[in-house]
């Protein structure tokens, strides 16, 4: 595995009077597949919407391939450098309500990257196929089910070619029987190389993809390594006691 | 003299759509038109709270809602030809004022007054949109202008149209009042054929019966574009 691409160094966030962050450091490798756990309000989300800058920081630093980028205070071509090499995959799928699965694949690559629409077709249905809604291409988001939406949305953050893809929880609003589609679609794209951010609370997913899991409790990092040790071993109490309520 | 001459108020229909009714579609359709850009802007200032244009968004709102449509067009078509001549000759701007006609005036009032109540069902409908499509619109590395027209904007407009639709035909009823500014539109026409013959009640019965379809036709065709902008909420067939 490579050097590191993203470092963040000392990330802190508050909402209002209530600090979700508090001092997070974090490196991970190009290629490099990393699973943030950790009870909810712990800041998981929140740090990878730091990340992208879908939340403003209070302070912190952050080496993003070749740029460095204060955290507290973005600059505009930063947020495009960042956003332009990374996408995301929401809870919510939060596909564009108002256009087909094919749509919103090609969305992205014809007004941000300049794509021509008979390329961006075609490359649109290649990310299709692999996801298995290559049979819903004309379909509008709201005619599929969650599992399906959740697919198109992980086509649409593929397509875009980003160095990394952050998912924030992306099964955690789909019903138990669809959990597995979108586990499925991950792990195979997981074996392609693109770096992964994953927060999510399925520990098989985890122990399978994984090359690192962060567990993260009232805003810090508190234990991190190999899924294999982490997961079966762990030495932090809170990593503990997390692990047994979810297991 | 019969209470009800069928006749003449059969001849008047005809009469009122022939003089009357390219008026009131055309003051209608410029006022709906700016009313929505104008709406539009303000909500956007609104929701932005871009400093100084705020201010002045919402003072102007609050007196185009809150003054009755009649007194605006009296200001506007005696108040500001006034202005207009004083600072015509003032800056030797060698225009003619007396050559503006009368619509013209009512393009601009019609269209501040409409604009003032769109603006808030603009607001409403771009701030219905749901912040996850921002977001994701903005993960994918869209820049602010083009999220609000790629994204917000069509959803937005179909959030919109039932209530624009409705004021739509609020603007339909409303231009009678341009009378008062010598427009001849359906009313004025209406009455000038009814002070012909004494016949008000079957003229002005025959303004109201142009008035009605006019707008059944409006609601359907609203109906119809509603539906369509709807596509995308329905599963297919």
């Amino acid at each position: 595995m490579k050097d590191d691409f993203i470092t963040i160094r000392g990330l802190k966030k508050s909402f209002g009077k209530n600090e979700i962050l508090k001092g997070v450091d974090l490196d991970v490798k190009e290629g490099e597949k990393v699973i943030i756990m950790g009870s909810s309000g712990s800041g998981k989300s929140t740090l990878l919407r730091c990340m992208n800058r879908l939340e403003t920081s209070d302070h912190g630093l952050m080496f993003f391939g070749e740029r460095q980028i204060d955290l507290a205070h973005w600059l505009k071509k930063d947020i495009k450098y960042v956003r332009s090499n990374s996408s995301m995959v929401f809870q919510g799928y939060n596909l564009f309500k108002h256009m087909t699965v094919l749509e919103n694949v090609m969305e992205g690559l014809v007004q941000c990257k300049g794509i021509k629409k008979l390329e961006a077709k075609d490359i649109a249905i290649h990310y299709l196929e692999k996801v298995g809604l290559s049979e819903r291409l004309d379909y509008y988001p709201s005619a599929l089910s969650g599992g399906q939406q959740q697919r198109g949305a992980i086509a649409r953050a593929l397509a875009l070619q980003p160095k990394v893809v952050f998912f924030d929880e992306p099964t955690s609003a789909l019903d138990p029987e669809l959990v597995a589609e979108v586990l499925n679609v991950m792990e195979k794209i997981a074996e392609e190389g693109v770096t992964m951010i994953v927060v999510t609370h399925e520990v098989g997913f985890a122990k399978n993809i994984a090359d690192r899991v962060v567990f993260m409790d009232r805003g810090y990092i508190c234990e991190e390594g190999r899924p294999d040790q982490i997961l079966r071993y762990p030495r932090n109490n809170r990593t503990k006691e997390f692990l047994n309520l979810i297991a | 003299m019969s209470i009800f001459d069928w006749q003449f108020f059969r001849g008047a229909i005809p009469t009122v759509l022939k003089d009357g009714l390219l008026n009131t579609l055309n003051l209608t359709i410029v006022t709906f038109i700016f009313a929505c850009l104008i709406g539009l802007i303000t909500a956007l200032i609104k929701i932005y709270k871009i400093p100084v244009l705020y201010q002045i968004s919402l003072v102007y709102v609050s007196f185009f809602r809150g003054t009755p449509l009649l007194v605006q067009i009296l200001i506007f078509y005696y108040g500001l030809p006034t202005i207009l001549n004083h600072y015509s000759t003032d800056y030797g701007w060698n225009v003619d004022i007396s050559k503006i006609p009368p619509i013209i005036y009512m393009y601009v009032v019609f269209s501040l007054c409409y604009g003032a109540y769109i603006s808030e069902v603009m607001r409403s409908a771009v701030l219905s949109v749901d912040k996850g499509q921002h977001e994701a619109a903005y993960t994918i590395g869209m820049s602010g202008p083009k999220v609000l027209s790629r994204i917000v904007f069509p959803q937005a407009l179909s959030n919109a149209l039932p209530n624009l639709g409705n004021y739509f035909v609020d603007i339909v009823k409303g231009t009678s009042l341009a009378f008062t500014a010598t427009v001849v539109e359906i009313l004025a026409s209406a009455k000038i054929i009814g002070a012909r013959d004494y016949r008000y009640f079957e003229a002005y019965l025959a303004a109201a019966v142009v008035y009605w379809v006019v707008c059944l036709i409006f609601e359907v065709l609203f109906r119809t574009v509603e539906k369509r902008s709807r596509k995308y909420e329905r599963r297919p067939a």
